[in-house]
Formats: C-alpha cells, structure tokens, sequence
C-alpha cells in the first residue's frame, strides 16, 4: 500500500467507531446503553440490522464464492422476506409490548424459567462461536497484506471492539453501523466499476458478462430440487425461510436492533426495509465477484491465492510441472475467451458455438490444473485447503487504485469490528439480563448493572478472540458462520413458533421439545448429508410438533387454567 | 391462526396497528407489496440464468 492508502485507511478506521462514539456519548443507564432508551429511527435500525450481516465476510468470502461457485449463492437470501413480513406481523409487536431487554425474556412470559434460561445457553453457544468467526475475517486482510500472524491480528481487532463497544452501547454500535453501511455501498459500486473498467481493451461489459455465463457463473436460480444440494430455489425459500425466522426472531443479535425502535411502525419498517434490499444487494455482491473472476481470464491469477500455500507448494517436488501445466491452461483459456469475444461480433452462430465449446474445455483444463497445485499443497502441508476468502482481497491489492485500496481496507476492518461489536453487546445483554441478573443479583442498582453489562462485553471480547484461533479450520467463513447458526437456531425458531402460536403449550412441554428438537438436528448432521439449509426446516418443526405433543400428554394445572381466564 | 403475546391474550397478526406505515395505507399492503418483490426478483433472476448459460 502506498502512504495515502494507509493514510485513508487509518482515518477511516478512526473516523467511523469515532462517530460512533459520539453519537452513543448519552449511554448512562442500562436502558440507553442495551436499548439505546428506545429513540431509533428506522433506517439506523434498518442499516444496523444490514451491516451485521454484510460484515467483512461479505466482501471477502461472498465476492470469493461467486469467483469459485458462481452466483447460485443469491438464493440463500430468498427466504429473508419471507421471514421479515411474517416476523413484522408477529414478533415485532410482540417484543414490544412485552417491554423486555432480549426475546429471552419474553420466554419467561410466556413459559417459565427454565426454558428461557435454555434458549439464552443456546444462543450463547452458538453466537459466541460467531463472534469469533467475524473477528477472524479481518485478520485475513493483514495476513494477506502484512504476513502477519493471524492470532495477532485477531487480538488487536479484539481489542479495538470492546474498547468502543464497552464505551458507547448498541447507541455506538448502530451509529457506527449506518455510517459503515453507506461507504459499503459506495465501495461495491467502486469495485464492480474497477474491475469492468480494467478489463482489456476489446473485452465490452456484455462480452464480460458473456464469458462470465458461458461457464456457470451466472446461476442465480437453480429450480432443481435436491434436499443433498445446499443451495437451489426450494432450499432458499424453505430452508432459508426458517433460517431467517430464527436468525432475525430468536438471536438476540438482531432482535436487540429492532427492539431499539421507536415504535411498533418504525422497528417493522427497518425489517421491511431489509427485506426490499437484502436480495438485491447479494446478487450485486456475487457480480462483482464473477466480474473478478472475468478479470482473471485476461490477467493470469496465481495458481493460489493464499500467498503462504502458494509459497509452501513452490518448495514442493513437482512444482514446475504443475505450474506448467496451470500456465498452459491458462494462455489456453484466455485464446479461447479471446475467441468467443470477436465471435460474438461476427453474428456467426457457429462460430460462437465453436468458441464458446473451446472456452469451456480450456476452463476445465485450468480448474484441473489448478486441483493438481492444491494436491501437491496438501502432500506438502497436509490438511483442508480453502483460498475462496483470499481471492477479492488479492485482486483490491494488486489492481485497485491508488487511495481506494486503503479505502476498502479500511471497509473490510470496520465492518468486520462493527458486527463484532454488535454481536458483543448481544452477547453482554443476555448474559446480564437472562443470567446475571434473572439468576445471580435481580436487586443491584442501574448502576451496577451498567458497569457488569461493560464487564461482560469485555470478557465476551476475550473469547472471540480466543475461539478466533481455530476460525481458519472452518473452510469458508461465510458458510461457516451459516452452517454453525443452523445447528442452533432451529431450536430457538421452533420454542418461538411454540409460544406465539400455540396458547396451550406451556413451559414444561416448550423445554423438553427444544432438546428434543437439539438432538435431532445434531443426529441430522453427524449420520446424513442432508444440506444444513434443511436443519432449520426439520429441526423448527420436530420442537413445535414435541411441544404440541408434550402438551397434550401433559395436562395444564388447574391453577394455571383458572389464571388464564 | 391466532397470536399469543404472552401478555395481553391472542391477538390477529393482520390487525391494523396504532400506526400506520407510511406508504400504502396499509401494514398487509406493504407485506404483499415485499412478497411480490421477492417473486418479481426471483423470476428476473431465473430469466438472467437461462439466458446467459
């Protein structure tokens, strides 16, 4: 990086958790510091709840997915309008109404207890897992810029997190959020007119988007239903349904943003607002990673795009041939990009055809070729091999222009410390209103609560960084974060189904139907190959059908009866 | 089907809020709106495959 990508790079990372900071100054009390005294308007909720999820895993592993397995990742985000309208009718006002600090606490309302208490365990589990993984993904950025240690890199990111997240409350995080959200938006626009705009001289953005399609890269729908294929329209708007129901009605992460509202009307507005632009924004997102992967038809990518694989595999015996063999391939399938460019200028169909069949083969030789470096790889360095998260982070350093590579950079860090922070805040909240204080001390002062929310959101920093350590093992961080949410939040979206729609369940009945729903979605996981999309579907519904059953085995108590009339 | 709130008893899920949205006249108006968004995105994006593959 030159001195005025640092220079833009350090001002916004300064800049942004700063405004955030200033605009959380008021976070006095519990209220304002976990709910922000309930004053957001909807479009700060609406970009908050946004920026969770488009941290900095979606410009690093999204943008790689596309390059590697095309667009059909688009469809896993079909099923979150469906669950934004159904969550805006239901839970919304409900949470509201309820005047509660988590969904958890609801529960308690609702249930009793000790089913509360389990859905809080459950959603510290698997958000605390989370956290780590999105403190992981910066870390990626210096490694691949610095060759800095991972754990290094994680620490300091860490530390940035809790020190304004401590300070400012979700009032910070939400600010920081809004802020981070618009210059996201500006840097894909940024990066999709980069990478057409360094496409070679001849090469149209039609040619590109051609050459993009000819091989797969455009499969943004796929109507083939296959319960083994993790992502086709059936699995998207199934499967990603329940998904999104859980994420954004159970996990405390969102719910706590749209708990911060106004109103019922402004917290349903931000959830609309989500649905209207969530879709959209992905299918940008993955075009600008099949873009990239244009790009590198006319500019020879490395074999690896992991710098320290690709220096592991260059002491390998064998290497030259490999590499050989990947050159080759690779001149092969540019003349054949090449070819189907001035073909589609000729209005020959036949020659088309011809191009277009050669291209393909020469792209089959590359992605063999390519398979045999990471072979010679794995006899050197024995283990999973992913490099999906390098290959945007490689092309924005080695082609961006001047400034603007600190400047997505600078992105990628805050985005990433952004939903951290967010993910942190949850995580102190429900430790502190579900556990410490239901639990430990239900009598301290405002005061004190204050300063153990600070306390925990500290010590929920230290674990992500801890369990940050073992992130690199988890393959692609995008679907990692997504494969380890489906192990938990089906339990959660099914005791939520249980306690909005079914009157006559009661706690006892929700709490067992929730292990029972746990232990069928984990024995799904080690003894099939059903695609994880599916665990939400299967795991929600066996929760809401053992509660109803347990219910109905289990007969309501008098007093319970005579108190509900 | 009816809602529990847990505290004020089943509630229709479809019933008109206090507050209106601010487009639309109506909450049901702007959910169906969202969800013939999300047909209209779907069908283009299927049109978008076919075509370039």
């Amino acid at each position: 990086m030159t001195p005025l990508d640092w220079a833009v790079m350090v001002a916004t990372i300064i800049a942004i958790p700063s405004f955030g900071l200033w605009r959380g100054r008021a976070s006095k009390t519990v209220n304002q510091y976990l709910l922000a005294g309930k004053t957001m308007p909807w479009y700060a909720m609406g970009l908050s709840i946004m920026a969770t999820q488009a941290s900095a895993v979606t410009f690093i592993a999204t943008t790689g997915q596309a390059y590697v397995d095309g667009m059909r990742f688009v469809q896993f985000y079909f099923g979150l309008p469906v669950a934004m309208v159904i969550l805006s009718a239901t839970a919304v006002p409900i949470f509201h109404r309820a005047g509660v600090y988590t969904a958890y606490e609801y529960l308690e309302k609702r249930f009793d207890a000790k089913t509360r208490a389990l859905a809080s365990v459950v959603f510290l589990v698997q958000r605390g897992m989370a956290v780590g993984v999105s403190l992981y993904a910066p870390a990626i950025v210096l490694s691949v810029i610095f060759g800095w240690e991972d754990r290094i890199t994680t620490l300091v990111i860490g530390a940035l997190c809790v020190l304004y997240t401590t300070k400012g409350g979700i009032p910070a995080v939400t600010w920081t959020d809004v802020l981070q959200m618009v210059i996201i938006f500006a840097g894909l626009i940024l990066g999709l007119f980069t990478v057409v705009s360094l496409l070679p001289q001849g090469v149209t953005f039609p040619d590109a988007v051609y050459l993009a399609g000819a091989i797969g890269k455009l499969n943004a729908v796929d109507l083939h239903f296959d319960p083994n294929n993790r992502y086709n329209l059936w699995s998207g708007l199934i499967g990603g349904s329940f998904l999104m129901l859980g994420y954004f009605g159970g996990d405390q992460s969102q719910v706590q943003r749209y708990l911060t509202g106004k109103s019922i009307a402004q917290s349903r507005l931000s959830l609309l607002f989500n649905a209207m632009a969530k879709v959209p924004m992905q299918f940008f997102i993955l075009f600008v990673g099949a873009m990239v992967f244009v790009f590198y038809l006319f500019i020879q990518p490395p074999m690896l795009f992991e710098k320290t694989a690709q220096a592991a595999v260059q002491n390998a015996p064998g290497y030259s041939e490999v590499q050989q063999h990947f050159d080759q391939a690779w001149q092969h399938r540019l003349k054949a990009a090449e070819s189907v460019s001035a073909a589609r200028r000729t209005n020959s169909a036949a020659d088309l055809k011809a191009a277009v069949a050669d291209y393909r083969t020469a792209h089959t030789e590359v992605t063999a070729a390519r398979t045999s470096g990471i072979q010679l790889l794995q006899k050197a360095r024995p283990g999973a091999f992913n490099d999906t998260n390098y290959i945007f982070l490689s092309f924005v350093t080695r082609y961006f222009p001047v400034g603007f590579i600190g400047l997505v950079i600078a992105v990628i860090l805050t985005a990433a410390m952004s939903s951290s922070s967010g993910e942190l805040n949850s995580l102190a909240t429900v430790s502190v209103m579900d556990i410490y204080r239901r639990h430990f001390r239900p009598e301290a002062t405002d005061h004190h609560y204050l300063k153990v929310s600070r306390l925990f959101t500290a010590g929920w920093g230290l674990w992500a960084v801890i369990f940050a350590q073992f992130a690199k093992h988890l393959g692609s961080l995008v679907e990692a974060v997504n494969v380890v949410g489906s192990f938990f939040y089906p339990v959660l979206l099914g005791v939520f189904a249980l306690a909005f729609l079914f009157p006559k369940v009661r706690g006892g009945s929700a709490f067992w139907a929730m292990i029972a729903g746990e232990a069928v979605v984990i024995t799904c996981a080690v003894f099939t190959n059903i695609a994880y999309l599916w665990y939400n579907v299967i795991g929600a519904l066996i929760v809401v059908a053992f509660g109803v059953a347990f219910a109905a085995v289990r007969p309501i108590p008098a007093e319970v009866q005579t108190a509900s009339r | 089907m009816p809602v529990h709130d847990g505290t004020n008893g089943p509630a229709d899920p479809l019933a008109p809020e206090d507050e209106p949205p601010p487009l639309l006249g109506s909450w049901r108006n702007l959910y169906i709106t969202v969800l013939v968004w999300l047909a209209l995105l779907i069908v283009v994006f299927y049109f978008f495959t076919q075509y370039f593959t």
